[in-house]
Order: C-alpha cells, then structure tokens, then sequence
C-alpha cells in the first residue's frame, strides 16, 4: 500500500513539472529509495502470488496441510525470482 | 446481501481484476519510473497507458480499503476506534489517489 502511495507520488511530480519530477527522482535513486525499491517488488509478488493461493483455496485447491506448506515456501521463492529477473531484465 | 458477504465477494473481484493490471504495471510501469521527465511524461499520457493507469489506481484503492478494513477488525479493538481510524486512513488514501488520477488525466489533455 505504501508502493501504490509512491506510485501516486511519482504520477502527481510528473503533473506538477520537472522541479517536483526531481525532487522524486532524487529520492527513487538514493539509496534508501533503491533499497525499497526492491523491497516493494518483492512484496508485489509476494502479494499476489499469496492472494493466487487464497483464491485456489476458495474453489478447494490446495488445502491439504504439505500442500499448504508447500505453496507457501513456493510463494517467498518464486517472488523472489521474479524480482530478481524484474530488477535484472528492466 | 449481508455487509460480510459482499465484502468477501468484492475483496475476491477486485483482486481478480488486479492481477492482469499488476501484470501490466510489473512489466510496463515499474520499469518507466526510473525513465527521465520527459519520456514517463509521454508515455502516461497516452490514452491507454493513462486509462489503465486510472482503472487501476481505483482497483487498487478499493482492494486496499476491503484489506485494511480486515486487518483493523483483527488487530484494533474498541468499534469506535477502529471507525474513526478507518475513516482517517481510508479519506487521507483517497484523496492521494484521486489527486493521482486528476494528474494522469492532466497529463492525457495536456
């Protein structure tokens, strides 16, 4: 939720001009802005690939307890691969 | 239908609906914030990117309230507390939101 505030934040400098566009540029690129970042993808995909679970769920897939389990070591996994190839590819 | 059961039912669309748009912004957006002035300008302005853009900021705020909503009931206690913090965080999250989406529109007309 905070990532969709800083989306905001990025659409509203691009509308107020470039001195606004600089100031988020500068903070995007330091490296606390870096490091969230990253911090944020990884919980978009953590996110979503949790909520792909609970949707399974709801029409009965997966629910047995290894397969719980199972899913979710898979989710922190595999969110981590796609950030790794977003952040490596883009 | 019953205020718990519609709520169940619009946490699940809306997140069915954000999972192609966050595809869409995974692959399409995440990448332009780091682009210079000019060239995000130009790219969100465009009639597509601009409405996608807006579709999803309003998908996303209205997951984002079902889900605060849950995690208030679950960890705040005391109903009038947990009213008034929801209001204040719901309206602070909406007028960003809208602001966002005016920017956006700006940016398509001007």
């Amino acid at each position: 939720m905070l990532g969709v505030v800083c989306l905001c934040a990025w659409i509203i400098s691009l509308a107020l001009g470039e001195i606004w566009f600089g100031w988020f540029d500068a903070a995007r690129s330091s490296l606390l802005g870096q490091v969230c970042s990253v911090a944020w993808v990884f919980a978009i995909f953590y996110h979503l690939l949790n909520g792909l679970r609970h949707l399974c769920w709801d029409i009965g897939w997966g629910f047995d307890l290894p397969q719980v389990y199972g899913s979710g070591y898979a989710a922190v996994i595999v969110a981590g691969v796609l950030t790794g190839v977003l952040f490596i590819f883009a | 239908m019953k205020s718990a059961s519609r709520h169940w039912w619009l946490q699940r669309v809306s997140a069915v609906v954000l999972i192609p748009l966050i595809g869409w912004i995974a692959i399409f957006v995440l990448s332009r914030m780091s682009a210079d002035y000019e060239e995000a300008r130009v790219w969100l302005g465009q009639p597509l990117n601009g409405g996608l853009m807006i579709v999803s900021l309003f998908v996303l705020y209205w997951h984002a309230r079902l889900g605060l909503q849950v995690v208030a009931e679950d960890y705040v206690s005391g109903p009038v507390g947990r009213r008034r913090l929801l209001l204040g965080v719901n309206g602070i999250l909406l007028v960003w939101i809208v602001s966002a989406a005016v920017a956006v529109w700006a940016l398509m007309r001007f």
